[in-house]
């Protein structure tokens, strides 16, 4: 890898930045429900995406929250109840219409958790199936296997069985198997889960590149934020069965419309009061006295509504910074070795007597000292008003 | 698997042909299965159109009858008692004592299929023939007995129950085993560090979390040992034993037969064994149900014994002795011209298979024997493999089990007379038949196809055959590629079982082979009823020999099979 998996991943980045309007597959309003165990289970509230050429779209959620359930309806593997799906502009599924075509007529690819590598065929085997299937002649058959045993760097491994490759090899073999028969949508089912750490961002550069060089819609599923931003050109935020917030992954960070967004990405701090709009902004009346922070999503006045700031948002500072709001009297309660910063917990003195704490993240060297007394500050552009909701 | 099972029900089940095929195929083997017991309990019942107990009236005063039920019960209770000591005391040493020996505990489970009852049998009445059994001549060497036969006699009660119970202990082996395995060490280990001696916490704590668990394989053995006919026909007959299976037997085959008795008896053995039956599926549901849920503790369950661990070594050898040594003996007498011939080099030749391979008949029933084992291998798990995959494809199998599994409920005894009840007359007419003989046993071996069938449909991978649907292949080809390779090995393996439950069978095929269609365990009997006993081991070794063949070569496709699949 090394040089070249850098170059290959700018140009991934260019291609990946290039918008597409063409779109490759468009779900709208789709409904599954499972029989559970008592009563049906609503998988899919009625869910909607569309994923253009190029795009890498990611299925965040926590377990359950209906998103390998969406990627296997796409897949014809699931049979939803309601709704419509087009692949490459060709209706696989309407309820509608009584529409159901079966996975292996949807020109759909899907790299599997478990690889699902075929243990009686060999590497090449296993990678020529797909083409074999779509009735291609053997030669060519041989020729594009090899082809793409170089791409993913196992040219030599063709004769051996899946079960002699290691984890990381076996994964390679399965995205050239998705990836071989130039299928325009590629579905991915958190297929890193069970790769080691090292093995996965390596896997999952090799991802981007291949996306790169054959330009497939991609849908990926996945319950890891970092991992989700980090292939991500297009984030889809899941919970139960219904799609939370759509957006470039950086702007799911920054703004969230909810509670439950926002922490899913990552570490959050909240401060919970009553809400007044001033001059775009909100104004939240809280124990820990007034909070000003952008609204993300419709706030009503007088509502109760939740300030939330991510960790390096705020600033743990020696002297009062002058500014006339989000300014805060704090004490350091614990200081931890992040690596590349400190992460602190502070407690902020409140009206009420419960202290409330806060997470943020200080530059190594700050001289920051538990059990001393500093000033917090979150600017008003970076803290987000919220809606309490659920969270 | 379920979704993906689902999946492809849809697309090949529901099909209504193959709909239709299965069901056919039902209906077909429910026939096969259930209807010679109707008719058996029909006759047996039935006299004249009307409701009648006069066939029990009969056998209740039939000659020999309570003589009959005492050898019975002493029989299977002793039989239940000793293999089930045996069987678990091997499986409480293998599990839970540094006594454990790895290589035996892998052997242990398949010797009920490995050594078959009629090589063991032969082997012990060589060993301990009163005049030249070769462990009798040692033994009269070794005390310097001056007396030309004895010490020890095989034609009594405890060795025929010895015997049987070698053969039948490691059914109690791997019942009693599988529920150690399942409750956590850990649980002992408590006993010991809240201040329990060893031998307390083997009393108060290893044994009754195993209670159910014994409980199942008791009854398991009761039902083996009611249906038992080899070691009873061949150990008891010259010791004037006579257990119900063989009475069944003697009512068919002696002068004058005795049908309507034999029939009579063989019906209230099965609904003795029904009893027994539904027992043993309660004692087993409790055994899985005392199943402890939790995080397993890693240390090792194996707990030392110090210097009884030679001792219970020394039981471990002394059973393993027991299995191999009649083996040892068998081959070699196969060897020797007559019976008490002088074991040396010189006496050695291969008269005896020179003399069965040539002679006619028990040439042919080496032939048969193979050939109609190797179809109803063939066809039970053609038959069972369809119906379970239709079963988990369907997510119905209440139809489905019963037909497959009641066959494990009927002694085969009773089987084989209800076989002659429905077949042997009109409108069959396949009395002594190949055909006859395939049926019964395809029906016989019903329950072990499944549950091999069973296993291997269940470890068909629902992701790799949605990653077929996914790469464009068609139902078709999904079935043909991915999974038929994925079931293969697995059916193979219950192929081997049943082909080797076959070729060994003694019990059906006493009753139902003809004249024109001898095979290997009718023969037997015949030739030990005429005394040419060499001939027999001879036959016995040829079998064992020849199955062992086909289990090598079954073995490295398996593990070729295997070895290739993660």
């Amino acid at each position: 890898m090394g040089a070249t998996a850098v170059t290959s991943d700018i140009t991934a980045d260019m291609a990946r930045n290039a918008d597409g309007d063409d779109v490759k597959v468009r779900a709208s309003n789709v409904i599954k429900t499972y029989p559970g165990k008592d009563g049906l289970v609503t998988a899919l509230k009625g869910v909607s995406v569309e994923i253009p050429q190029g795009e890498m779209a990611v299925l965040l959620g926590p377990s359950g929250c209906g998103k390998t359930t969406l990627l296997r309806s796409i897949a014809g593997l699931e049979r939803p109840e309601g709704g419509e799906i087009s692949v490459s502009g060709r209706t696989v599924y309407s309820s509608d219409h009584k529409v159901y075509l079966p996975p292996e007529r949807r020109a759909v690819s899907m790299v599997f958790q478990s690889y699902a590598l075929w243990p009686h065929m060999t590497v090449a085997q296993n990678i020529g199936y797909p083409l074999a299937c779509r009735k291609v002649a053997k030669a060519q058959i041989a020729e594009r296997v090899q082809q793409m045993m170089d791409a993913v760097h196992l040219g030599k491994y063709g004769h051996r069985y899946p079960n002699q490759l290691s984890g990381g090899q076996q994964q390679r073999v399965a995205l050239a198997r998705a990836i071989i028969a130039d299928a325009d949508v590629i579905l991915f089912d958190e297929p890193l889960s069970n790769v080691d750490a090292r093995v996965r961002e390596e896997i999952r550069k090799q991802i981007i590149a291949l996306q790169a060089e054959f330009n497939f819609a991609g849908i990926y599923v996945t319950h890891d934020q970092v991992e989700a931003g980090a292939i991500a050109t297009k984030l889809i935020v899941m919970n139960h069965g219904e799609i939370a917030q759509v957006g470039r992954p950086q702007e799911l960070y920054d703004n969230p419309v909810s509670r439950y967004v926002a922490s899913f990405m990552g570490t959050t701090t909240e401060v919970s009061g009553t809400a007044t709009s001033i001059d775009g902004m909100v104004a939240l009346d809280t124990a820990v006295g007034r909070v000003i922070g952008k609204p993300t999503s419709a706030i009503v006045d007088g509502d109760r509504a939740v300030g939330v700031f991510r960790p390096e948002w705020g600033h743990v500072v020696h002297e009062h910074p002058g500014a006339d709001h989000n300014v805060w009297p704090c004490v350091v309660k614990l200081k931890s070795f992040m690596g590349a910063h400190m992460e602190v917990v502070v407690e902020l003195r409140t009206s009420s007597g419960a202290p409330v704490e806060a997470t943020v993240a200080a530059p190594r060297g700050s001289g920051l000292r538990e059990g001393q007394c500093y000033y917090l500050h979150v600017p008003s552009a970076d803290l987000c008003v919220l809606p309490e909701g659920e969270q | 698997m379920s979704s993906a099972t689902t999946l492809i029900v849809e697309r090949l089940g529901s099909r209504r042909s193959a709909h239709r095929w299965v069901t056919l195929l039902l209906i077909a083997v429910g026939f096969l299965v259930l209807y010679p017991v109707v008719r058996m309990l029909w006759r047996s019942f039935v006299v004249d159109g009307a409701f009648s107990l006069s066939a029990f009236g009969q056998l209740f005063e039939a000659r020999g009858f309570s003589s009959m039920l005492a050898d019975t019960a002493i029989y299977v209770i002793g039989t239940v008692i000793v293999a089930t000591l045996m069987g678990g005391f091997l499986a409480w040493a293998m599990e839970r004592t540094d006594a454990r020996i790895n290589a035996i505990a892998g052997v242990l489970p398949v010797i009920p299929i490995l050594v078959p009852a009629i090589g063991l049998i032969f082997g012990y009445l060589v060993l301990f023939s009163p005049e030249s059994g070769y462990a009798n001549i040692l033994l009269r060497w070794l005390l310097s007995l001056e007396t030309t036969s004895g010490p020890i006699s095989i034609a009594n009660f405890p060795a025929l129950i010895f015997v049987t119970a070698v053969s039948f202990a490691p059914m109690a082996y791997m019942i009693v085993s599988a529920s150690l395995r399942n409750a956590d060490p850990a649980l002992e280990e408590a006993s010991r560090v809240n201040g329990a001696s060893r031998w307390r916490t083997f009393w108060r704590v290893t044994l009754p979390t195993s209670r159910t668990a014994i409980l199942s394989s008791a009854l398991m053995i009761a039902i083996l040992s009611v249906g038992a006919f080899t070691f009873p026909l061949f150990i008891g007959t010259p010791a004037n034993i006579t257990t119900a299976s063989v009475f069944v037997y003697r009512g068919f085959s002696s002068w004058p037969p005795q049908q309507d008795v034999a029939i009579a008896l063989a019906v209230l053995l099965t609904i003795v064994v029904q009893i027994a039956v539904l027992a043993q599926l309660r004692a087993a549901r409790a055994a899985n149900r005392a199943v402890i849920a939790g995080k397993r503790s890693s240390a090792s369950a194996l707990q030392p014994l110090g210097p009884w661990r030679w001792v219970v070594r020394g039981f471990i050898a002394f059973y393993m002795t027991a299995v191999l040594l009649p083996l040892l003996a068998l081959i070699t007498a196969s060897l020797l011209p007559y019976r008490g011939a002088t074991v040396s080099f010189d006496n050695f030749s291969l008269d005896n298979y020179r003399s069965v391979l040539s002679d006619a008949t028990s040439r042919e029933a080496l032939i048969n024997s193979f050939s109609f084992g190797a179809i109803a291998a063939v066809l039970a798990m053609l038959i069972a493999a369809v119906l379970i995959y239709a079963a988990t494809v369907r997510q119905r199998s209440r139809g489905i089990d019963l037909v497959l599994y009641v066959p494990a409920a009927i002694p085969n005894t009773a089987l084989a007379a209800a076989f002659i009840v429905a077949f042997a007359g009109p409108p069959f007419n396949l009395y002594g038949t190949a055909a006859l003989l395939i049926l019964a046993y395809i029906t016989a071996f019903l329950p072990q196809a499944s549950a091999s069938a069973t296993a291997a449909v269940s470890q068909l991978n629902k992701e790799l055959v949605e990653a077929s649907y996914v790469s464009a292949a068609s139902p078709l080809r999904t079935a043909r590629r991915i999974i038929a390779p994925q079931l293969l090995p697995g059916l193979f393996a219950g192929w081997v079982i049943v082909f080797f439950l076959g070729v060994n069978e003694v019990t059906i095929s006493v009753l139902l082979a003809g004249l024109d269609t001898p095979v290997v365990g009718q023969v037997a009997v015949e030739f030990f009823e005429s005394g040419r006993v060499p001939h027999v081991t001879a036959m016995a070794v040829l079998t064992f020999i020849a199955s062992l063949v086909v289990v090598a070569l079954a073995y490295k496709t398996v593990s070729r099979a295997a070895a290739t699949s993660r």
